[in-house]
């Protein structure tokens, strides 16, 4: 699956783009011009899915691709794909569950709650026979402070929490292919059993470390999209990141432009029919983007024009709108540039300090 | 006042003391300083900590195995005593703060040696009742041990600083040398000594001449299709502890075996312990980092792959074998050269001649007395090419020459001759280690009983075993036959369908078979 999604990744910035950018992108570097690759060449779903894959061992997999003839990098570092490749992406592009991967927030929502959910599970689990024997598998104190307080709100329902969890996992878990679901209940650690370490899945399945990492991270994003979906509220405390919609947080106003847009109706539309003024329903429209980090900006702005937005802002370091209006010469609206800014103004932040 | 015996049990559910304990114990109680060696699972934790649960003050005990000081609090919490309290840089700010403001309800502190050097913790220790001062892992205060702690050498000023307590410094693993070190390093301590035998004589011991290192991986299959059972190989190197360990996998693909070094992430780390320790692993090829606070009882075959650095280092990690009493075996596979890697170690773990030129030949170009020059740890092992720990010894040696202060580098009379002592020192330390190296290549090779020649520079007792001795004593491998039960993992991990798996696992009170 690694160099599977590695060739992937590679045959979406064929010729344009060095191999690093695809090490950035699985990576999940918090860059403008990371993200702006994710949006371009559609490969934002791919985005952070492989967060502690170091350059080496990337660098690793793109000489063993150049050396088995699989790709050809030039000199000015672009990458070209041999037919070989092509083939091989072709005959096994059913074989990886690629649409486990959901990128953005997803992807940022993974490592805190695996740790929390393995935790919380060893835990119960031990608390649920009153066994109190067991040594803690994460270390991380933050997720044990957690786990403590979580306790506390649930000690007297542990039964019932454990069977409602049961209940949603083995409802996600069928879901999946038969492997993802085997390997996801392998690594769980519970009373009278220790969980397998990454090495051993690695050698039970006869495939790489890198492999099971990306297979893990895959099956814990479509877990979180799962939840999502199904409005899966036990989940909820697991995560901190507001990876769902925060709907709850817009004006009822807003509810309801949203509403109305997921119909189908367009912008204009909406503001005749409700009988605002546009700007208002565009306004509506910057809060939706905020609060749902999933909706889909393409009614409204290309990726070309989002890519030619956010290279502004980085190139005059300048968030005022009018500024950016001007740099672009006018091209773009306030209100898509509004809009870009409130999908990527966070990250670009996170991308200063990293 | 209660006998000891019925506080024994009552706290611990102990009915008796282990050899040592109660004289220990006994002494301190009394008010009187000890200096004790006791053997590796011998319980030496308890020395301290039954002292802790009858005291009116608190104790306070040094340990650098942050791992185990969170293993003993986690213990001591299982076993209902909330009283102790670990102080470590695993700490969150908040929570360091949180137990600092509630420092006298704790009767059992542990610290790790770097907080020694953080003055508002001893400020606010000192003003604690502290009947018992306990230094860990003592042989960490000789410079001449194996794990020497430059934090270490503050703590007789500690001692001072507290009002010289009752102290207790306990080992492991002291040659006569260390444990005169221990006594001169600590002035503000009279001790009285308990030295008792180190000796397991549970574990018998063999050394395999093999002509090269390619033999070894063939010696590894031939025991292990004779023997099945929870076995640790040390390895010096990440690397050979993980070739081997894929090796053994495709060898043997109904026992499981893992690798285990300091490169892994913390989970995975944690994982192959616990499994380890719920006999859900047979093999673990490993490197010096694993073992610290694993307490298997049943681990039956400890083999060097490759030697360690030292004699000390080998008691130690054989001292894991057999904590049940029952009969274990200690095998080490020797080549010809088998000095080599180990010589390369020791070679590589003080800095170079060229370095220290090349430090303070830059020292002396500048001109510190208009100002002090910041130090950023990053840049200098960047800008010397040293590594993390020859820059600490460098630096913890600067500090003492007052050459450092503050982390800045400061203006220094008499640089020519703090450095050519320097060099002088680097040298006499690698002579030294070369020659605790030569003992241990020399245990190889004796035609001795190895079981006298490995304890003889610790001048304590050793037994005297009619059979289970060690090679020399007749003992071969072939002829052992070992504790009939040892678990093996088997096929415990795999289940039928994932289905039936996750069952049992999220609902064990209603799918499992209880304990």
């Amino acid at each position: 699956m690694f160099y599977y999604l590695i060739l992937h990744g590679l045959q979406r910035i064929e010729g344009q783009r060095s191999p690093a950018a695809i090490y950035h992108l699985l990576q999940g570097r918090r860059s403008a011009q990371t993200i702006q690759d994710g949006n371009l060449y559609q490969l934002s779903e791919y985005f952070a899915c492989y967060p502690t894959l170091s350059r080496a061992d990337f660098n690793h997999g793109i000489v063993q691709l150049i050396e088995k003839d699989w790709i050809k990098v030039t000199a000015e570092n672009l990458v070209y794909l041999t037919g070989k490749s092509h083939s091989f992406l072709n005959k096994y592009s059913q074989s990886f569950p690629l649409h486990y991967l959901h990128g953005g927030n997803y992807a940022r929502a993974v490592p805190l709650f695996m740790k929390r959910i393995y935790l919380a599970i060893q835990t119960y689990t031990h608390l649920s026979v009153n066994n109190r024997n067991f040594d803690p598998i994460i270390d991380d104190y933050s997720v044990q402070n957690w786990i403590k307080s979580h306790y506390q709100q649930n000690r007297y329902q542990l039964k019932e929490w454990l069977i409602q969890l049961y209940d949603s996992l083995n409802g996600f878990l069928i879901t999946l292919d038969s492997y993802s679901a085997e390997l996801f209940v392998k690594r769980i650690t519970a009373y009278q059993r220790i969980g397998a370490t990454i090495q051993q899945l690695a050698w039970q399945n006869n495939c790489s470390i890198h492999d099971i990492e990306i297979r893990l991270m895959a099956i814990f994003q479509h877990l979180l999209f799962h939840i999502d979906q199904h409005h899966l509220e036990l989940f909820y405390p697991l995560t901190d990141y507001p990876f769902s919609t925060n709907v709850g947080f817009m004006t009822a106003s807003a509810q309801k432009t949203y509403q109305m847009l997921k119909h189908g109706w367009s912008k204009d539309n909406i503001a005749s029919r409700r009988g605002l003024r546009p700007s208002t329903v565009e306004d509506h429209i910057v809060e939706i983007v905020y609060a749902d980090p999933a909706f889909q900006l393409s009614a409204f702005i290309d990726e070309k024009s989002i890519g030619q937005i956010l290279e502004a802002i980085k190139v005059i370091q300048d968030h005022k709108l009018s500024s950016i209006k001007a740099f672009l010469n006018h091209q773009f609206s306030y209100f898509q540039i509004r809009l870009v800014l409130a999908r990527y103004d966070k990250d670009k932040k996170k991308g200063n300090e990293v | 006042m209660q006998q000891l015996e019925d506080i024994l049990h009552l706290y611990f559910n102990h009915k008796t003391f282990r050899l040592g304990q109660k004289e220990i114990i006994n002494d301190i109680i009394e008010g009187k300083s000890v200096l004790a060696t006791l053997p590796t699972g011998a319980g030496k934790s308890l020395c301290y900590q039954l002292p802790a649960l009858i005291t009116q003050g608190t104790v306070i005990v040094v340990s650098p195995l942050l791992s185990l000081m969170e293993d003993q609090v986690k213990q001591l919490k299982r076993q209902g005593h909330h009283i102790a309290v670990a102080i470590n840089s695993f700490n969150t700010e908040q929570e360091r703060q949180m137990i600092l403001s509630r420092l006298s309800q704790y009767k059992l502190i542990y610290l790790s040696p770097e907080m020694l050097q953080n003055q508002v913790i001893l400020d606010k220790l000192q003003k604690l009742q502290i009947d018992l001062f306990v230094i860990d892992e003592a042989h960490c205060i000789s410079q001449w041990g194996h794990e020497f702690r430059p934090d270490y050498l503050k703590l007789n000023q500690i001692i001072e600083h507290f009002n010289k307590p009752t102290t207790l410094a306990l080992t492991a693993t002291a040659t006569p040398d260390v444990q005169q070190d221990i006594i001169n390093q600590l002035p503000a301590v009279k001790f009285s000594k308990h030295i008792y035998p180190m000796d397991r004589s549970n574990i018998a011991f063999i050394v395999e001449h093999l002509a090269d290192p390619n033999q070894k991986d063939r010696y590894l299959i031939d025991l292990f299709e004779k023997f099945q059972l929870p076995s640790l190989i040390y390895f010096s190197s990440k690397k050979e502890a993980q070739r081997v360990a894929i090796m053994l996998h495709k060898q043997f693909l109904h026992l499981n075996v893992a690798y285990y070094h300091g490169d892994l992430d913390s989970t995975e780390r944690q994982l192959i312990q616990q499994q380890f320790m719920e006999d859900q692993l047979d093999i673990v090829c490993c490197t010096s980092a694993f073992g610290m606070g694993v307490d298997k009882p049943n681990i039956r075959l400890i083999i060097h792959y490759h030697l360690p650095t030292q004699i000390e280092s080998f008691i130690q990690e054989i001292g894991r074998a057999g904590r049940d009493q029952l009969s274990s075996v200690s095998i080490t596979l020797a080549t010809p050269y088998e000095h080599r890697l180990p010589e390369r170690l020791i070679d590589s773990e003080l800095p170079k001649e060229a370095v220290v030129d090349r430090m303070f030949s830059y020292l002396s170009s500048l001109d510190l007395s208009i100002q002090p020059l910041p130090i950023k740890d990053e840049d200098w092992m960047i800008q010397l090419q040293v590594t993390e720990t020859q820059w600490r010894f460098l630096k913890n040696y600067l500090i003492n020459k007052q050459i450092i202060e503050h982390n800045q580098f400061v203006e220094h009379k008499n640089l020519f001759h703090v450095k050519k002592e320097l060099i002088k020192k680097i040298k006499q330390r690698n002579r030294y280690k070369m020659k605790k190296l030569d003992e241990l290549v020399r245990w190889l090779n004796t035609d001795h009983c190895r079981r006298d020649q490995l304890y003889q520079s610790f001048s304590t007792p050793v037994s005297k075993l009619e059979s289970l001795c060690c090679d020399q004593c007749g003992f071969s491998i072939d002829q052992w036959i070992p504790p009939s039960e040892a678990n093996m993992a088997g096929n415990k991990l795999a289940k039928e369908s994932w289905k039936d798996d996750l069952k049992e696992l999220i609902l064990p009170f209603k799918y499992r078979q209880l304990e």
